[in-house]
């Protein structure tokens, strides 16, 4: 069923995976860009698709590009170029400001990873696929605090650390059904783990205890898409986009280990399983397209936390809406018949009531973004910058962050060594 | 175009990965948020303070003294440890031979004892001490290398010699006991004639014997410590236009280790006229709430920790993460004659109380000597302090009844050449009450 590909474009592509596989979220090691709400929850929700449609703030429920994977909507893998095998890869640098209570004036913090790996082609006419992996969800903070030391009037100080988050590995197929409509599926495994590591340390008893509280949630994660393209005019062409998720449990594995300052384990306890629900979520866009070169986009999208009930001390989850608009200019070349895109330019700006209510308040996000790529003339490759301005939470929630992304993404496309057109 | 494109992807990489090597190395930025939102009851730590420490007093009936190379001699009357008499046996050997000028004249003999500042009592007033020719040598009995505080070896009724001053413990200033003039020309007279007696240390002692050093009749209100430079010195001159003075020196001797002290107590009318005759162990509760510390009369404190495993009954309990054992004389009990010792060891010990390996210090290398802190003004701080978090660690293992624990101890030397005491409140001595402190690591899970 599926075609035959060639030694060496496998043996490439085996290359060009396993080179970049092993940088996937680096920073895990050294991720310094921390962001206190993520504590709450499964952490921040990402809200980046970390592809073409980032340059306008990830608006792309209705977009579709035939040499680029947007997986913001599944059904418009079913658009992809006919014989061309796509290896996506982008890195995300961020700059965060930090102000509020709690917060020391000035501070700041910086990272730099790489965040998603993408490979899509087109299968047949009707089916595109595409494969990858990418942050669903990010938890890091630290604080510190303080421990009462039972049966003294002592008190303790206590580091808290949480890093890690949850992994999105997703396999999305587009169809196209009539020449209009295409409906397609993603099928994605979420697996990760929230850890959050106390250190415990004290002077009186010359010694410290860390413990290392685990949730590894893992499930599997469906989400559907559908798209309809519609000719307007002659110039003018429309495409409305719908995606849905329904509501799904993840499966949380709660450890805790318990070790001292020698490094002896003192406990390793697996705690009850339990149940952190994704709700429903469903997301509507709209794009006007001029000539094919000038695209304009909105996206809503909606996530119903508020009926699943969580709640905790001065926190609740709430219904999120994102709102995001985009523009996109593609500047073309006609060659031999067939129209090339040479390079592009985007913008976009958003606004979204994230899962999170804080003391009755809930932590909102405010950007704009710019992006341009081009695709390079000697090689296969096209390369694409997002810039996003942003800020998160207000002056009257307890933190507050002005931010900015710096998103490189690179894509490399290749022939199918398959009957039909050859490439010389 | 195909090597161009894969040239250029490489390369295209490297500028992806480069900038991730830069930005790397900053620190995760703290912000205090979210302690709202943290679960404390995974692990803390506890402190227990009311775990029960046994304390008793250990006695021994024969303290090894032999090989102290500390002279002690005098008596005090200690109002708790009682009547202590000490008595020191010792061997001189002699001088090189050399045949004397035919001018030399004998003058005198003398003992020269110097004070090693250490004391016990009251030195202030005149001592009386006394020197006797042993009539038997030093002779292990059989089977034994050891010589304990209530050995005893016969001397001549008649003193070689006694002196009578006041001996300042502080000072190094000699004391000189002037003895027999015919003894010490018996001896000038042996070595002049170049005797065979006189010869070597060994024929030497076989003559001689050796010393008894004492409490002269008269008494002595102290014990005081001498160190081991004792020396019998014949002062002699050689006749001429000016007299030169000229001398021989018979030293101490210890090569065969029979140095020793002889300890005598009497403890009646004292609280402790209990003790004595045997080797007992008399818990803290029938000993008005204390227990005793003088290793050469035979006391030493034991301390026990009987009820360390009803730790493991509670829940939450983990791991002994740290304990303190804090011990304070008992305030009704002190007195600035007689000082407490500086440095203890404690010694692991099982039901038979003998004396097993002192507990280490845990950081570094060495023995625990109890870091004593001395409150000069209100005394109530006055205490040593142990780590004995190791020690209860493998306690705490032990699934069987047990007598384990540890027994207070000097550093080996001081034990037998001081008479540094020390009475120790229990934990329920209201003058002085020793503390337990563990801290354990506890988890709700």
């Amino acid at each position: 069923m599926f075609p035959v590909i060639s030694n060496l474009s496998f043996k490439r592509l085996s290359f060009i995976i396993l080179l970049i596989l092993p940088f996937y979220r680096i920073s895990v090691y050294a991720q310094n860009v921390t962001s206190p709400y993520s504590i709450i929850g499964i952490g921040d929700l990402e809200q980046s698709y970390f592809n073409r449609t980032s340059g306008m703030a990830n608006t792309g429920i209705a977009y579709s590009n035939n040499n680029f994977v947007t997986i913001n909507n599944p059904a418009s893998i079913s658009y992809l170029t006919n014989q061309l095998f796509l290896v996506e890869t982008a890195a995300r640098g961020k700059y965060v400001k930090y102000s509020g209570t709690g917060v020391t004036a000035g501070l700041s913090a910086k990272d730099f990873s790489i965040e998603k790996l993408t490979v899509g082609m087109r299968i047949k006419k009707w089916w595109g696929a595409a494969a990858g992996l990418m942050p669903y969800s990010t938890s890091n903070y630290t604080f510190s605090g303080t421990q009462s030391l039972q049966g003294s009037n002592l008190t303790l100080p206590v580091d808290y650390d949480g890093s890690g988050g949850v992994n999105r590995f997703f396999f999305a197929n587009g169809f196209k059904i009539t020449k209009n409509l295409s409906i397609g599926a993603n099928a994605s495994y979420l697996g990760g783990s929230l850890v959050q590591r106390d250190s415990l340390f004290s002077t009186d008893v010359t010694s410290s205890i860390f413990t290392t509280k685990n949730i590894y949630v893992s499930n599997l994660y469906l989400d559907y898409g559908l798209q309809y393209h519609m000719k307007l005019s002659k110039k003018w062409n429309a495409t409305l986009g719908f995606t849905y998720a329904p509501e799904t449990p993840l499966h949380a594995q709660n450890t805790a280990v318990i070790k001292d300052g020698k490094g002896d384990t003192l406990s390793n306890v697996t705690l009850t399983n339990t149940i952190f629900t994704l709700p429903n979520t469903t997301g509507f866009g709209i794009s006007i397209i001029k000539n094919n070169r000038l695209t304009f986009l909105a996206d809503y999208r909606y996530q119903a936390w508020s009926s699943l009930n969580v709640s905790g001390i001065n926190y609740r989850l709430v219904n999120s809406n994102r709102y995001s608009a985009g523009i996109e200019y593609s500047k073309q070349k006609e060659y031999q018949g067939s129209k090339f895109e040479v390079s592009y330019l985007q913008a976009g700006a958003f606004y979204n009531q994230s899962y999170l209510q804080i003391s009755n308040e809930q932590i909102a996000e405010r950007g704009f973004t710019l992006g341009a790529g081009f695709n390079s003339k000697r090689s296969t490759l096209s390369y694409h910058f997002a810039f996003e301005y942003g800020i998160r939470g207000s002056g009257i929630t307890p933190v507050k962050e002005n931010y900015a992304n710096f998103t490189i993404g690179l894509s490399y496309k290749d022939f199918w060594n398959t009957k039909g057109r050859k490439y010389n | 175009m195909e090597k161009i494109s894969i040239d250029y992807f490489k390369y295209c990489l490297l500028l992806l990965i480069l900038p991730a090597f830069i930005l790397f190395g900053c620190n995760k930025p703290q912000i205090q948020f979210g302690e709202a939102y943290v679960n404390n009851n995974y692990s803390n730590i506890v402190l227990v303070d009311t775990l029960s420490a046994k304390l008793s007093t250990v006695y021994r009936d024969s303290v090894i003294t032999s090989g102290s190379s500390s002279i002690l001699v005098g008596k005090y009357s200690d109002n708790i440890f009682g009547k202590t008499t000490a008595k020191s046996f010792l061997e001189l050997h002699p001088p090189a031979l050399a045949t004397l000028d035919s001018k030399a004249v004998y003058d005198s003999v003398v003992l020269i004892l110097r004070p090693n500042k250490s004391y016990y009592g009251d030195t202030t007033s005149i001592s009386q001490i006394a020197v006797y020719q042993l009539t038997n040598p030093l002779n292990f009995p059989q089977n034994q290398s050891q010589f304990y505080n209530r050995t005893d070896f016969p001397v001549d009724a008649a003193p070689l010699g006694t002196t009578t001053m006041l001996i300042y413990p502080h000072r190094t200033d000699s004391v000189l006991i002037r003895l027999s003039d015919t003894k010490g020309k018996e001896l000038y007279d042996l070595y002049n004639a170049g005797d065979v007696s006189i010869q070597n240390t060994n024929s030497f002692i076989s003559y001689f014997k050796g010393l008894q050093i004492a409490p002269g009749p008269n008494g002595m209100s102290a014990i005081y410590g001498f160190d081991n430079t004792v020396t019998m010195r014949i002062y002699y001159h050689l006749n001429g236009l000016f007299n030169t003075s000229q001398k021989l020196d018979f030293t101490f001797y210890n090569g065969d280790n029979k140095q020793f002290n002889q300890v005598l107590s009497d403890r009646s009318g004292t609280p402790l006229s209990a003790f004595g005759g045997a080797d007992k162990e008399v818990s803290s509760v029938a000993t008005n709430n204390s227990a005793f510390l003088q290793y050469i009369t035979g006391f030493t404190p034991k301390i026990q920790f009987p009820t360390i495993r009803s730790l493991l009954l509670r829940s939450d309990y983990l791991k002994i993460l740290k304990a303190q054992l804090i011990l304070k004389p008992a305030s009704q009990y002190t007195t600035g004659l007689t000082p407490l010792p500086p440095l203890l060891y404690a010694y692991t010990t099982d039901q038979t109380n003998s004396i097993g390996s002192p507990l280490p210090i845990a950081s570094s290398t060495g023995y625990q000597t109890g870091s004593l802190i001395i409150d000069p003004i209100y005394n109530s701080n006055t205490s040593y302090s142990y780590d004995v978090t190791a020690y209860l660690q493998q306690l705490i293992l032990i699934g069987y009844a047990n007598q384990n624990g540890l027994l207070l101890i000097q550093p080996s030397s001081a034990s037998i050449s001081t008479f540094n005491r020390l009475i120790l409140g229990d934990q329920n001595n209201p003058g002085g009450a020793l503390q337990l402190k563990v801290y354990y690591v506890s988890s709700n899970l």
